[in-house]
């Protein structure tokens, strides 16, 4: 009990002027439900260092990161006349999911030159392919990241983390409705200049609840079984509608 | 409003299915057909993967055949034997052909095998229904009727293994109807139709069917084929979304009802026209998305090669 107070006066003794770099996030888990059309998040937190105090530049990094998928990227060629699918380059831990967004002064090129010198996201830019010896292996990398971008998986445009205040700093990221389902890696960086000076990750959980989950743990868990049900209730529907036209 | 399909893992417009469901209903009910060979074209275009796509509309015709068999069956109008034979190809061919749909999409060649399929068969089957058609009508306009003979002895009725299928009169060889019910089968599982549209044709054709036996008897071969593909897609895919099956049923099950009691009033020769063009519209739409250079040439596909 000594202990505990004496722990709390110390926590009390501590400057406010040097804050906790703390971080949480709006939700811990998103569930998928029936009526799901995607979702907003908000990351929000305090920077340990006071926004705007010193000469160099100062901001919050945020990137979240879905689980890592194994994806094939395939092009097109034409022969006899039709386009087919005619090779491709597998990439076994892309990642589904891609958000990064940053305050003020980290857009753009300083931005990416933070990302890369930590290795930050650097994987979602260049996946490590399982083939490197592939011809024109970057036109597949860039294939990945932008269809991933077309179906809105990964940030086209990094997003923003607002400053409230010298400390306090919040930004909101959009889950698509086709967000694939499994845990997501939240992962806040303080930067001042070109350095990371406290760096935090969580985990995110996006799961299927409900009626969404319990067919879908269904469908994979007793395959055979669901066929067997699926035809039941379609011949049931089936019956049912032809003996209702019987009657009118 | 949405609602987001288990196993299809993306959130559609309920109406939107719905109405598909009622409009390609409409179309059954109006011709006759199952409505397979324009739901999964129409269902890939919304974005559904083709892969769940296929299984889940094998799920969908389950419920529109098993009303079509009890109505045919309660006026005598199906043959069982033949329809055994005929589904014991049926069977073999559907296995056969989830087996092919696996090794395909492992390819990564099933999106163009599924087409392909599509403008061969479709092609095929609505060039000779134009012909036919518009043939009946400058007949019906002429007003002079041709009869054939009663009987063509052709290449068909010298295969062996003869049986004698006494609900359709017939004494012919059963390798024929196997073979028709293999393709079919095959057909089924790959392309997600009943394969009404090519059974029909060959069994007046090929076998020399009677017309009142026709339409029950291949809507019980296909009522056992599409369920054994609904079974094996579940089983060896994951690929049957109930969800999505359920809606699309519910949708065409009133889509039929108004599409026959259309078709009761309107004249026949000129709907089977019709019929022939939006199965040849479809047709060249499909080929036409094969011979034009796509907007992007990549494209995503989920698990390693």
């Amino acid at each position: 009990m000594r202990a505990l107070v004496t722990v709390l006066l110390l926590a009390a003794a501590t400057p406010a002027s040097a804050a906790q770099f703390v971080v949480d996030v709006s939700e811990r888990t998103v569930a998928i439900t029936a009526g799901f059309t995607g979702a907003e998040l908000v990351v929000f937190g305090t920077a340990a260092e006071q926004q705007g105090s010193a000469a160099e530049e100062h901001g919050v990094i945020v990137v979240i990161r879905g689980p890592e998928q194994p994806t094939t990227v395939r092009r097109k060629e034409r022969n006899f006349g039709v386009w087919a699918n005619h090779g491709g380059v597998a990439f076994p831990e892309a990642p589904a999911f891609v958000w990064v967004a940053a305050s003020e002064a980290f857009v753009e090129q300083p931005l990416r030159e933070v990302l890369d010198r930590y290795k930050i996201g650097q994987d979602f830019l260049a996946p490590e392919p399982a083939a490197a010896d592939v011809e024109a292996l970057d036109t597949f990398q860039e294939a990945l990241v932008r269809r991933k971008q077309i179906n809105g998986l990964y940030s086209a445009a990094f997003g923003h983390v607002e400053f409230l205040g010298e400390h306090l700093f919040r930004t909101g990221v959009v889950f698509p409705a086709n967000v694939p389902v499994g845990s997501y890696r939240i992962e806040v960086f303080e930067v001042r200049g070109a350095n990371v000076v406290n760096a935090t990750a969580s985990a995110l959980h996006i799961r299927k609840a409900g009626l969404e989950a319990a067919v879908f743990r269904f469908a994979h868990d007793f395959p055979i079984l669901h066929g067997l049900v699926a035809i039941l209730l379609a011949l049931m529907a089936g019956w049912l509608a032809g003996a209702v036209a019987r009657r009118a | 409003m949405q609602i987001y399909l288990p196993v299809a893992e993306l959130s559609v417009d309920v109406f939107l299915l719905l109405g598909m469901g009622a409009g390609v209903g409409v179309l059954s009910g109006l011709f006759g057909v199952g409505g397979g060979f324009l739901m999964t074209p129409l269902l890939i275009f919304i974005g559904i993967p083709p892969a769940v796509a296929v299984a889940s509309e094998a799920n969908q015709l389950v419920a529109t055949s098993v009303s079509g068999v009890l109505a045919h069956w309660r006026r005598g109008g199906v043959d069982f034997k033949m329809g055994m034979v005929l589904l014991t190809g049926g069977v073999l061919g559907s296995g056969l052909g989830v087996w092919l749909f696996k090794l395909l999409r492992g390819l990564g060649q099933i999106d163009l095998a599924i087409s392909l399929c599509y403008v061969v068969f479709l092609g095929i089957v609505g060039a000779l229904m134009m012909s036919e058609s518009l043939r009946a009508l400058l007949r019906k306009r002429k007003g002079v009727a041709r009869r054939g003979k009663l009987h063509r002895h052709t290449w068909i009725h010298g295969l062996p293994l003869k049986m004698r299928f006494q609900k359709s009169r017939l004494y012919i060889s059963a390798v024929m109807p196997f073979l028709i019910g293999l393709l079919v089968g095959l057909l089924a599982a790959i392309m997600g139709v009943g394969g009404g549209f090519i059974m029909v044709p060959a069994m007046i054709y090929l076998l020399g069917m009677p017309t009142a036996m026709v339409a029950g008897t291949s809507l019980f071969q296909i009522l056992f084929v599409v369920s054994t593909v609904t079974l094996l897609q579940s089983a060896a895919n994951q690929t049957v979304d109930v969800i999505l099956a359920l809606l699309l049923l519910a949708g065409s099950v009133v889509g039929v009802q108004v599409g026959s009691r259309l078709g009761a009033r309107l004249p026949s020769e000129q709907f089977r026209v019709l019929l022939a063009a939006l199965v040849l519209a479809v047709c060249l739409k499909l080929l036409f998305d094969l011979v034009t250079r796509p907007d992007d040439l990549f494209s995503l596909q989920p698990g390693i090669l």
